[in-house]
């Protein structure tokens, strides 16, 4: 019945067609299934949709097909064939367009295209060439048809549009529709509308009507879209018997087009019930669909259920979040568009006359046994901030969760028969303008003859055989500890889909994993020195340690002729300094003549010189007199004994060193206690608790230590703990408000995910680089933002330099560094590679103009470019790596920021490596290698052989971090107690005889606290939306943290009491006390570490402070209060907990004057209330902040948050008050904050 | 192995390199302008105060009609030829002691965080160098007056903005969010009574006595020795200054509301050697936007002009009374002006092309008003004033070379970007 064009005859066709023509058809698409049109395709068009069909449309074939847009820019291209075509029009040319259309949405005053030659925005054309154009135009609430077109520029005349538009039009959701237009060029009254088959009147609403002839060009037809692919002029629905004809189509042909029996489709949209594919049996089946593109109304045909992105099972109609979205890399990225959430399961009911709660925060269904019971209203699109202060809202039953912020609840009634009834649960979550929030998203059913509503779950009635306590209470504890559980659901879900979707890269990191082992073979590190004393070694790195501090004693006995250093020195150091040295048990030391020379309590001195028989120190060892020294272990040997008594018979002389003889001395080995707390520290960042400390204690493994460094580095907090290093080095900066002041994305999501999977960091540096996934969600593209800066890529070449490179380039930015070799073209370059173009330097990064001139000196800076330079991109640092090793590892060739990431990651760029162990190794013993870690130019390594073996050992690894952690760990170097002053001295003297001595960082104090309390993390969501109503480019939502890197910045710039988040601000005042910076705008990697005023005084008198020595009746500490068996029992458990060791005997008999005295009757029988609170306030976000009251409600939230949770009723307040004072003195001790 | 020098000594051999060659040294440029003033309370109007409502009227304007202008009356000061709002009732008659500058201007407009910045700062962002803010800087500058005594104390939120940047955390502020619950670190958690604090510092005494913790170095006994001093100054001594009730009840109820009570806190933080106090006037209960008077947030935006009117009178009184008016630099600073026109809803966008601050006491040659703007305060047209001039005034009246460096590792950074303080106030 219709005609096939297909292009390739068209093409040969038009040749033949004259203008003057009668009426031709020049092309005509049906989009049948078997059709192969030449048409070219570009984004989601979507084929083999339903098209009209009857009864409806008799004149339609019944498996009819049209095809459907996703209006994100889709569309059908045709290229123009040439000059003269027979789609050019001019004057006295009559054109008729025509189209079948199905449009179910459209917004106020939109104009969508459905076909259009010119306007492309294809480079070669001007962005006027509107040769003609069909379009639907909305216009006081009805889809007009449209006519465009732009007139041809003249000499008097530069062109203008011209646009016809019907006066008439249809209701976007109505079903299908026939429109066309017939115009005759240079007649402006020859326009004629046709909309389902019925002449329409219009006017030309645009330009004016014109004798002008159209702009006529050899640009291509768009089908769907226009604009270079505008999303807000792309049609977004179906289309079907698309047509252009040269001439007027008759009216009788026209008026024919369109037969529909009945009438339109009803705009008012039905709810249909569209059964799941799967429903859950003893479980919730859960499937996700994206890319729905509407907030406020329903898919209605199985087509849009065909491909969920994700299915899963829950235990519970609950959905506190969805899972993340990943992109081929396995980066965070986001959801496209609306996700529709669909769950169900086959719900055993018992009989009855029930109660229904649906909350949602967007729409929502719940149809049971394929009938709608209930819809919850749409979500609210955003407002500015004046939104009256809504009441706190009624609760559903009492005792009962209030609905969550910004979500909707229903509350319906459902008489059921006993047994299995079919639930489904469908929510829209989120929008192309909204995050993807669930809220608290939830089905909760109230049975006859009971109080409390319950989440349903698949079974509902009580059977004997279930677990007991296995309901799930809509009530704030019971929401609050299942959702914990839920949300270990959801991350191994994340996990899952993550690591599934990074094996997408797998093949090529295994070729790079390959490459890196072969490097190390063939370049072998130099191999460890030979031991002197093996005591002193556990792994290779003691030896290098050794070998250095035996080369200096070498060099002294050269220097001073003696053999005192060889020899004396270390049978001194290794049996006797570490009780008589800075100690002085017995009264004794021996680190000098004139200190060995004196009596000790025995009242015989040490030594006499000459006279070894006479020299205490020789009787000990003999064991002559009383105990032989030292006390553990063999004693020495008798050659070592001879060796001293010949010493002493010459005179027992110290001689002097270059090297002071106490700074050759390996520290002792750390205690057990000790050595547990500092490894869980560096590890995991939080202490080990009494039970594992005292398992370590007991364990009688000679291996204890290797297999629990093994265990912690097994330990998934090990990526909570090491995030935040991350973050500092790599100047993460993302900010809860718009972005600004150099603010980033908030990128740690990608840092964290990489360590918890164990990513190489050749692997992570790469990714991070090439920037993927979203900026505002937490791929490594929010590394690429840098807000408010001129150049960001400069700002991360800096970060790169200095995290990867140890090239500090921070003068570079502005003119060429004056105390580094550095130059701002190599700065520039960096940038270039990573903009993949030629950068041009802003005058903002130039030194001002005149700055040179006021100087009378010749200046330390030269600026060797010049504003408005153009710098090509290019590897600048050939004495560090050279970039053709590149070439053979990069997937897309030319590629300058793959060509970057593969130049500093590739074991040939020995640097990297050398800088990352060295990080590693900074961070394990507070000290580098080379110093400082960010800035190698000209410095030099203390210990260059260790530092090349252990980058060997990381390159062989394939670039696992934790291989050379795990080094550092065992060696006796980081066991030894924390004497060392390594960070002070020069690199030539540097010999790390002991780690330094760490203040815990801001992270390990205040997530220690938490750790060691047992207090719950209980502060606000890290946002000031949390109603979800702001896009996520203008508003980051960073969730409830749970660890202490998880807090930024509150930013609270405008200054606003409504914006507080007070309770994050209490940990917040902890963070920055102790050297965090919530706003990282340049990267960092030695923080402050200097004692000042603030730190003891927040943890003394913060209110952080108050909610971990607060024994209120959730506390975990009341609990173990209340559970003591013995006052001495609670005294080591709090010990063990803050300070990861028992109490000394003194320590022991203060805390018992404090626990004893009441403790039998400490408790009290009174009924324990919750600490949840039940005296609500009205909730506040950016969507009410400006209203007064929104003010006056932060000010009570803040005064509830130092007050903190009221205190317990269940422990008489006396009591109660010692016992918190004694937990307050725990963690005001200088110890709590050092680690050991 | 060649033996290099000390870290710590080569880096600071490198910064004294660096004064030689790099410094703007003050031996080439003029001798500086310099004050005499000891103190300096900022006062914050965060969100942007309308000048041709306030400090700079115009004619009248219509909101519902959209004719730009004044939403208040003018009326006469002491200072002939100057007006002000008719709600600056009370600084009317003062005028004469203060500088109202209707002059100054910037180019960030769209962003509260980036203009707040850039008046706190006094400079654009830099993708390299976090600058520190005023209050720090004038810290690092001339330190404490008193041990006894914090430099830099904030009332109002903390934000990066308010930070130190570059000059380390040292120089960060104390910051309280209100006059009645202390500053945070230092004051007493509601609960805990002085007995039971005492009796807790006690304890913690004891504990440290027998604490043998196995490595006591110099990191340790300076953390203790930082305890010391917080435990000093979280004592009666210093905590002292927070509690207003000793201050007359004529002399509170002259300074007005919870924004009056901060200006007399600020006093008292002042004479008890503070140098720098910043008091935000963010009360936002009144209208909810505070000074950021969009669309109906402008109705009520006369009482808040009425509570600064009335806290500033009573300062300049008070501090006049206490002879300290000499001493102390009093600004009143905000991130922009607004324009004549009104929105949508009656109230009134952002605009920085002109805007007014103001400066009082120090012992300057007040003027009433510096700088000149058009008929209806769009733009400036006499005596322009750069936000680093106005800095570089601020600088100067505290005795403080503007033009000198501070150094961010080997890098100089000058206090102000080149400006040049206002010779008419000295």
């Amino acid at each position: 019945m219709f005609y096939l064009f297909v292009w390739v005859i068209l093409l040969q066709i038009s040749l033949l067609i004259t203008p003057l023509a009668a009426q031709e058809t020049l092309a005509f698409w049906h989009f049948g299934s078997e059709e192969t049109t030449r048409l070219e395709s570009v984004g989601g068009v979507h084929r083999d949709i339903v098209g009209p069909r009857p009864p409806m449309f008799p004149d339609f074939d019944p498996s009819n097909t049209a095809v459907k847009f996703d209006g994100k820019g889709s569309r059908f291209v045709l290229k123009d064939p040439g000059n003269n075509s027979s789609f050019d029009f001019t004057n006295k040319d009559s054109i008729t367009l025509e189209s079948w259309v199905n449009l179910p949405q459209i917004n106020k005053n939109e104009n969508l295209y459905i076909i259009g030659k010119g306007r492309t925005y294809s480079p070669g054309f001007p962005k006027e060439n509107q040769n003609w154009a069909l379009r639907v135009r909305e216009l006081d609430g009805s889809t007009r048809v449209s006519f465009l077109f732009f007139s041809q520029p003249t000499k008097n005349d530069k062109g203008d549009w011209h646009r016809w538009t019907s006066k008439t039009g249809f209701k976007a959701g109505s079903g299908w529709h026939h429109l066309a237009v017939t115009y005759t060029f240079g007649k402006p009254d020859s326009i004629s509308g046709w909309l389902d088959g019925k002449k329409i009147s219009g006017a030309w609403d645009m330009g004016g009507p014109t004798s002008n002839p159209p702009v006529n060009d050899n640009d291509d037809i768009w089908i769907g879209s226009s604009m270079g692919g505008s999303i807000s002029n792309s049609f977004r629905g179906s289309l079907d018997d698309v047509a252009i004809h040269r001439g007027v189509v008759a009216d009788a042909i026209l008026e024919k087009r369109f037969r529909r029996v009945g009438p339109e489709q009803s705009v008012v949209k039905v709810d249909t019930f569209i059964a799941p594919e799967q429903v859950g049996k003893n479980s919730v089946a859960i499937q996700l669909y994206e890319g729905w593109d509407s907030i406020d109304s329903w898919p209605s045909s199985k087509q849009d259920f065909l491909k969920p992105v994700i299915s899963y099972d829950l235990p519970f109609f609950a959905f506190h979040r969805i899972p993340l979205r990943y992109d081929q890399w396995g980066i965070r990225t986001n959801w496209q568009e609306t996700v529709v959430l669909r769950a169900s399961s086959e719900v055993i009911v018992p009989a009855g006359s029930h109660e229904i709660l649906v909350r949602s925060k967007g729409a929502a269904r719940l149809w049971i046994d394929g009938k709608l019971l209930c819809k919850t209203p749409n979500h609210n699109k955003e407002t500015g901030g004046h939104e009256a202060v809504k009441p706190v809202p009624p609760l559903p039953a009492a005792g009962a969760r209030q609905v969550g912020y910004g979500d909707h609840e229903v509350l319906v009634k459902f008489a059921a028969t006993s047994g299995k009834h079919q639930f489904v649960y469908e929510s829209l979550v989120g929008g192309k303008k909204f995050r993807h929030d669930t809220g608290e998203a939830s089905v909760a059913i109230r049975l006859q003859g009971e109080t409390q509503f319950k989440i349903v779950q698949p079974n509902l009635i009580n059977n004997p055989g279930a677990e007991l306590g296995n309901d799930f209470f809509l009530i704030d504890s019971d929401w609050h500890n299942r959702t914990l559980k839920l949300e270990l659901d959801l991350v191994s879900i994340d996990d899952f889909t993550r690591r599934e979707l990074a094996s997408n890269q797998n093949q090529y990191w295994a070729k790079r994993l390959e490459n890196s082992k072969a490097w190390a073979r063939n370049n072998p590190a130099p191999s460890p020195p030979k031991a002197t004393n093996l005591k002193l070694v556990n792994n290779e790195i003691d030896l290098f340690l050794a070998a250095k501090v035996d080369q200096q004693l070498k060099q002294s006995q050269d220097e001073v002729g003696s053999e005192f250093h060889s020899k004396i020195l270390p049978i001194l150091s290794q049996n006797c300094f570490r009780c008589h040295f800075e100690k002085s048990k017995g009264g004794v030391k021996l680190h000098s003549l004139e200190e060995a020379v004196k009596s000790g309590d025995s009242g015989k001195p040490s030594i006499v010189k000459g006279a070894p028989e006479k020299s205490f120190l020789i009787q000990k060892v003999r064991g002559i007199a009383t105990e032989r020294m030292p006390p553990n272990g063999k004693g020495l040997s008798e050659q070592e004994i001879a060796s001293l008594e010949k010493w002493i018979k010459a005179g027992a002389e110290y001689p002097s060193n270059s090297v002071a003889a106490k700074n050759l001395v390996f520290a002792p080995v750390l205690d057990d206690a000790s050595f547990l707390r500092r490894v869980f520290l560096d590890t995991v960042g939080v202490p080990p608790t009494p039970s594992e400390i005292r398992d370590f204690l007991a364990d009688k493994n000679p291996l204890k230590r290797n297999v629990t460094i093994d265990k912690l580095l097994a330990d998934s907090r090990f990526a909570d703990h090491w995030v935040s290093y991350w973050q500092d080095v790599l100047a993460e900066n993302p900010n809860i408000l718009k972005p600004t002041l150099n603010n980033s994305g908030p990128f740690r999501f990608f840092i964290y995910e990489a360590l918890r999977d164990n990513k190489p960091m050749d692997r992570f540096v790469t990714e991070l680089i090439l920037m993927k996934g979203n900026i505002y969600l937490g791929g490594s593209a929010g590394f690429a933002l840098a807000a408010d800066n001129d150049v960001p890529m400069a700002a991360k070449a800096h970060v790169l330099g200095t995290a990867f490179l140890g090239v500090e380039m921070q003068c570079a930015r502005c003119h060429d560094s004056p105390f580094h070799s550095t130059t701002q073209k190599d700065l520039f370059q960096i940038s270039a590679m990573l903009d993949r173009k030629v950068l041009v330097l802003p005058k903002s990064s130039t030194v001002p103009a005149g700055f040179f001139e006021k100087k009378e000196r010749e200046s330390l800076i030269k600026a060797t470019l010049k504003p408005n330079q153009k710098i090509d991109p290019e590897w600048p640092f050939l004495n560090i790596a050279k970039p053709d090793i590149a070439q053979d590892w990069l997937l897309q060739i030319g590629d300058h920021r793959e060509k970057l990431a593969a130049i500093i990651t590739l074991p040939q760029n020995q640097r990297f490596a050398k800088v990352l162990v060295n990080r590693y190794w900074k961070r394990l013993m507070g000290t580098g290698i080379v110093e400082p870690a960010f800035d190698w130019e000209n410095r030099i390594a203390s210990h260059p052989e260790l530092l090349q073996w252990l980058a060997n050992e990381f390159v062989s690894s394939g670039f696992q971090a934790k291989s050379v952690i795990k080094l550092i760990l065992n060696s006796q170097a980081y066991q030894r107690e924390a004497k060392g002053n390594n960070f002070l001295a020069s690199a030539d003297k540097r010999f790390f005889i002991a780690p330094d001595h760490r203040r815990m960082t801001a992270e390990q104090v205040v997530d220690s606290l938490f750790a060691a309390s047992g207090t719950l993390m209980k502060v606000e969501e890290i946002t000031f939306d949390s109603d979800s109503r702001q896009p996520a480019d203008r508003m980051l939502n960073l969730g409830v943290p749970k660890r202490a890197w998880q807090y930024t910045s509150l930013s609270n710039e405008r200054d606003r009491p409504s914006l507080a988040l007070p309770r994050v601000q209490a940990v917040i005042d902890v963070l920055e006390a102790f050297g965090w910076q919530g706003a990282r705008q340049n990267p960092i990697t030695d923080r402050e570490t200097s004692p000042h005023l603030l730190q003891p005084a927040i943890l003394a008198n913060g209110t952080l402070s108050s909610w971990i020595s607060r024994l209120s009746n959730d506390s975990f500490l009341a609990n173990l209060a209340i559970n003591a068996k013995t006052p001495e029992e609670l005294g080591d458990e709090i010990y063990l907990r803050f300070l990861s060791r028992l109490p000394s005997p003194e320590e022991k008999s203060k805390l018992l004057e404090m626990i004893e005295p009441g403790f039998v009757s400490r408790i009290k029988t009174t009924v324990p209330k919750s600490s949840f609170s039940n005296n609500r306030l009205p909730r506040i976000s950016w969507t009410n902040h400006l209203v007064e009251e929104a003010t006056n409600v932060k000010l009570e939230m803040e005064k509830r948050a130092r007050m903190g949770d009221p205190p317990s009723d269940r422990l008489d307040p006396y009591w109660r008050e010692r016992f918190e004072d004694i937990i307050w003195a725990l963690f005001n001790l200088p110890e709590f904050v050092y680690i050991p | 192995m060649i033996p290099l020098p000390d870290r710590r000594k080569f880096i600071a051999s490198s910064s004294m390199l660096t004064l030689g060659g790099l410094a703007l040294s003050s031996d080439t440029s003029p001798l500086p302008i310099l004050g005499k003033a000891e103190h300096c309370i900022f006062i914050w109007l965060g969100g942007g105060m309308s000048q041709i409502d306030s400090l700079d009227p115009k004619r009248l304007g219509d909101p519902k009609l959209k004719i730009p202008g004044s939403y208040y009356k003018p009326i006469d000061t002491s200072v002939k030829g100057v007006q002000v709002s008719e709600h600056f009732s009370k600084i009317a008659p003062l005028l004469d002691r203060m500088t109202i500058i209707r002059s100054i201007h910037h180019d960030v407009i769209d962003e509260h965080a980036a203009a707040v910045n850039r008046m706190h700062t006094g400079r654009t962002v830099s993708g390299t160098v976090i600058y520190p803010s005023i209050g720090s800087t004038v810290a690092r500058a001339i330190g404490v007056t008193t041990e006894e005594a914090p430099a830099y104390v904030l009332i109002g939120y903390p934000n990066i903005t308010r930070g130190p940047g570059f000059l380390g955390s040292k120089y960060n502020y104390l910051y309280l969010t209100d006059t009645v619950s202390g500053p945070a670190g230092l004051s007493r958690p509601e609960l805990i009574t002085a007995t039971r604090q005492k009796g807790r510092e006690a304890l913690l005494t004891e504990l440290r006595k027998v604490n043998k913790i196995a490595n006591k170095d110099k990191s340790i006994e300076d953390y203790e020795s930082a305890l010391e001093q917080s435990l000093k100054l979280s004592g009666p001594g210093f905590t002292k200054v927070f509690n207003l009730a000793e201050e007359s009840g004529s002399l509170r109820d002259s300074y007005g509301g919870e924004f009056g009570q901060r200006c007399l806190l600020a006093r008292r933080l002042v004479e008890r050697g503070v140098r720098f106090v910043e008091v935000s006037h963010n009360l936002n209960f009144s209208n909810g936007t505070g000074w950021d008077v969009h669309n109906q947030g402008i109705e009520k935006q006369h009482i808040l002009i009425q509570e600064l009117d009335q806290a500033m009178a009573a300062l300049v009184r008070d501090l006049d009374a206490k002879k300290m008016l000499e001493k102390t630099l009093i600004v009143i600073s905000t991130e922009f002006g607004r324009p004549p026109e009104f929105d949508g809803g009656g109230g009134r966008g952002h605009q920085s092309k002109t805007f007014s601050v103001l400066l009082a006491g120090a012992g300057l040659k007040h003027r009433g008003a510096y700088g000149e703007t058009d008929e209806l305060s769009k733009k400036p047209l006499l005596d322009l004033v750069s936000v680093p001039d106005f800095f570089a005034t601020i600088y100067a009246s505290l005795g403080i070379d503007y033009a000198k460096n501070f150094y961010d590792g080997d890098r100089p950074v000058p206090l102000t970007d080149s400006g040049i303080p206002l010779k008419v106030l000295f």
